[in-house]
């Protein structure tokens, strides 16, 4: 009686390997607001390449190859295509993604791919304004359909990406408006305090929790806050730029890319299939044989030796076909490897490119703000000499 | 970064340049006839300024005439038979010397309109006589340069393939051309300034040295030809005719610059019409507040400084974006030319299942109900604050036809800093139309629609 609903508990255990494929198509429709949202409350959002995560490549448990090239494209990749998603919807500002993170943007956007291939993505999006809140801080996933990439309408993962878009939306209709102009006015003191932190001593205040807020603001005729003004549009021209290389990263790489996650997205389902059912079938193997040898050890009948033996043989052969289906699952992975590792070549001069790009534009407009930070200051003593 | 001059200025200047209408050398007489001052008392500083705007604006000419295909305005004719043949490889000598060319006769006999940074010389500039012994020795060692260009050239005279240049060489260098006689025409103006202040007849109410402002001018617009001049060299690819010409331009402009800053130099020391001395060191120093003017001037330097500063790195700005868009031109081209791009609306098969080029985030610019694509289907919220409209608009991003050879921009067209999704498709569907009535009409509603942000 035991053997059999061992036996039957194992042929359960055998036939339930079925995996689940995603078939559906439509996604999360991205939201626009209803009432068209005011100029002045449009805040520009900043967006960071997202952190590759490239500590997760040496401790990957070998489920789908990672390549660091292509992780590095990606950080770019997606960011931007988050730029794009959020510049559609008419709901913000200026969209632009950034090289480097600044505290004097109205909101900054920061992800972190944890997970991605061409049938999963898994990332972790925080957002914050210049006044320290937090907007969001959530991980988002979405796994591919396979007619995401036999009709090529969207990203396959755009489902993730109107999901932060919403998300914001949402952030930002439950502010007051007060609280949005806050916002606005707390970036533009950031970002004097950045170039001349003499002439906003005091205008600023932070609390324990890491909030600011506004103490007092300058005068309109303040003389050092008139040179910063111009120096902020300065600022957008650099952020422009940037954007623009990016423009280029993005179309550059996306044929290549798009191709990679059609490729791997079959190789990734045949490989967790694979995985899954070799797992199942070891599992199931194990216990045959653990319970055929417990079985026959308790059994005294010729019948009850037989089904034990047979239940021993049975898990023999199910551990067997659980190591073929790993060798399988190893020619999957073989495959993607291969896959990954040739869409890595192929974009790396890309990545080399876009790096080298941000490097040097950054080196140009630290230079440039060592400079007017000198300008400024001395600007600034000269207006205290005069008063 | 290099410290610009210190003199006042009213801020940034970038309106639309004047472009050089004409070529030829009777404008340049013109501008010369009217612009110098008959008085013999004018000050070294004017009379270098003169001659340095003088000497860009000619070089502006043979830029343009370059541009436009004429004859090379720096090599010497070619040698031909009286049967007026094709010219004899100039490599092979001949029996008869040939004709000089005019333009010859120019770097040889105006020996006084040109000055050369190529000797990189640090002048040390001495209070008492400061410009004229500067720019002597710069227009002395111009001269050589050029007249070294010039023998180059002679010698390379057929070692090049008769080829024209392409429309973006030719447009490149004429807006090369373009700035350097804008540069020419400021150098002109602060010539004509400080010789109207030293003769008494400029007003100099606010303080400032004389010339201040149309200096500031000229160095911006030095900045500018250069910036120009350096963008022409890139499009260059290393054809050695319009080579020439931009060394020879960069040579005028890195003289202009040397006699304008011994100029600014001169105008800050001399002061609004007095002489520089001790007692005046000592009243801008007055700590007893009687006198603001030593903490406005140093303000006003400052100020000086940073628009300078501006100046500079917008142009380095203006100049990677500039990158990034030929590096985009030039990728749409060959994605064109090299696959079978599907712009239609259609889902595309298997077969076909990723054209080149194509980004699948959809339509952008255009709000969902504007975009035939997109389902308009409203649904409330539960609260009914939002409106869902849709799906993602979807369909493929905006590719224009072929970008067209001549990527100029015309003059009036605003910065595309700070343009939205919009504006910014707007700008590169310009940038790539061919057809010039299309492509005009696109301009003008992209001019319509900054205006309107």
């Amino acid at each position: 009686m035991q053997l059999s609903w061992l036996l039957l508990g194992s042929l359960t255990l055998l036939t339930s390997c079925a995996t689940t494929e995603v078939v559906t198509t439509a996604s999360q429709p991205v939201m626009i607001a209803e009432t068209p949202i005011d100029d002045e409350l449009r805040l520009d959002v900043m967006i960071l390449p997202f952190d590759p995560s490239l500590e997760r490549i040496e401790t990957a448990e070998g489920d789908i190859p990672i390549s660091a090239e292509v992780r590095r494209a990606e950080s770019r990749y997606q960011a931007y295509h988050l730029k794009e998603t959020l510049e559609q919807t008419g709901n913000w500002g200026v969209v632009r993604v950034i090289p480097s993170p600044a505290s004097f943007q109205p909101l900054l956007v920061e992800a972190k791919i944890l997970d991605s291939d061409g049938e999963n993505l898994r990332i972790s999006v925080r957002t914050v304004d210049a006044a320290g809140s937090v907007w969001i801080d959530k991980e988002y996933s979405d796994s591919a359909s396979k007619y995401a990439y036999q009709s090529v309408r969207e990203d396959p993962f755009q489902d993730i990406y109107n999901q932060i878009a919403n998300d914001l939306l949402k952030a930002h209709q439950a502010r007051a408006t007060s609280s949005i102009t806050n916002i606005q006015n707390v970036a533009r003191l950031k970002f004097a305090a950045d170039l001349s932190p003499e002439s906003v001593s005091g205008y600023l205040q932070t609390d324990r929790r890491g909030r600011v807020t506004i103490a007092q603001l300058p005068a309109e005729n303040d003389i050092v806050m008139q040179r910063i003004s111009r120096l902020r549009e300065q600022e957008n021209l650099f952020v422009d730029t940037m954007d623009d290389y990016y423009l280029n990263f993005y179309r550059d790489v996306k044929p290549s890319y798009d191709e990679w996650r059609y490729a791997t997205y079959d190789e990734a389902v045949r490989l967790r299939q694979m995985q899954k059912q070799a797992r199942n079938r070891l599992l199931a193997g194990a216990a045959l044989i653990a319970g055929g040898v417990y079985a026959g050890s308790q059994s005294d009948t010729w019948a009850g030796d037989a089904a034990a033996a047979g239940a021993v043989v049975g898990g023999i052969g199910a551990v067997k076909s659980g190591m073929d289906r790993y060798k399988q699952a190893e020619i999957h992975e073989q495959a993607l490897a291969e896959l990954t590792q040739s869409l890595g070549m192929e974009i790396e001069p890309n990545v080399l490119q876009i790096e080298g790009q941000s490097i040097e534009l950054e080196g140009t407009i630290d230079s440039q703000y060592n400079q007017w930070r000198r300008i400024l200051k001395e600007i600034y003593a000269a207006d205290q000499g005069n008063q | 970064m290099p410290s610009p001059p210190s003199s006042s200025s009213s801020g940034r200047e970038t309106g639309p340049r004047e472009p050089q209408t004409s070529g030829d050398e009777t404008t340049s007489s013109d501008q010369r006839e009217t612009s110098r001052p008959g008085a013999p008392g004018d000050s070294a500083s004017s009379e270098d300024l003169i001659n340095a705007g003088e000497a860009l604006l000619e070089t502006a000419s043979d830029l343009t005439r370059g541009g436009q295909g004429a004859d090379d305005p720096l090599l010497p004719e070619p040698m031909s038979d009286a049967s007026g043949g094709e010219p004899e490889d100039a490599l092979i000598p001949e029996s008869e010397p040939t004709q000089p060319a005019d333009e010859e006769t120019f770097f040889e006999t105006d020996s006084a309109s040109t000055s050369s940074a190529a000797t990189e010389t640090e002048t040390e500039v001495d209070p008492s006589d400061s410009s004229s012994a500067a720019s002597a020795e710069a227009s002395a060692a111009g001269n050589a340069a050029a007249e070294e260009a010039l023998n180059q050239s002679g010698e390379m005279g057929g070692s090049y393939e008769d080829e024209p240049l392409t429309a973006g060489q030719q447009a490149a260098l004429e807006a090369a051309a373009d700035a350097v006689a804008a540069a020419g025409e400021a150098l002109l103006r602060a010539a004509d300034e400080i010789s109207d202040a030293e003769q008494g007849s400029a007003s100099m109410g606010n303080g400032d040295p004389p010339g201040s402002e149309s200096m500031s001018e000229a160095q911006i617009a030095l900045i500018l030809a250069r910036a120009a001049l350096d963008n022409a060299a890139a499009s260059n690819d290393g054809d050695p005719r319009s080579g020439q010409w931009i060394d020879a331009a960069n040579a005028s402009i890195e003289s202009a610059s040397e006699a304008l800053a011994g100029a600014v130099q001169a105008a800050m020391m001399e002061g609004p019409g007095t002489d520089y001395d001790a007692s005046d060191s000592a009243q801008t120093a007055d700590v007893t507040g009687s006198g603001h003017s030593g903490p406005d001037a140093r303000i006003a330097e400052l100020d000086a400084e940073l628009d300078a500063s501006i100046v500079v790195f917008e142009t380095d700005m203006q100049s990677a974006r500039e990158r990034a868009a030929a590096a985009l031109t030039g990728r749409t081209m060959t994605a064109v030319a090299g696959s079978s791009l599907d712009v239609d609306e259609t889902s595309i098969g298997q077969e076909d299942r990723l054209p080149e080029g194509t980004a699948s985030v959809g339509t952008p610019g255009m709000a969902p109900d504007e975009n035939p694509d997109v389902e308009a289907t409203n649904v409330e919220d539960s609260d009914g604050e939002y409106a869902e409209t849709g799906r993602t608009p979807d369909g493929k991003r905006f590719e224009g036809p072929p970008p067209t050879e001549d990527p100029e921009i015309p003059e009036d067209i605003p910065s595309p800093q700070g343009d939205d999704i919009v504006a910014k498709q707007l700008r590169e569907a310009a940038m790539a139309e061919q057809d010039p009535d299309l492509k005009a009409k696109l301009w003008e509603e992209y001019k319509r629609y900054k205006a309107g942000l």
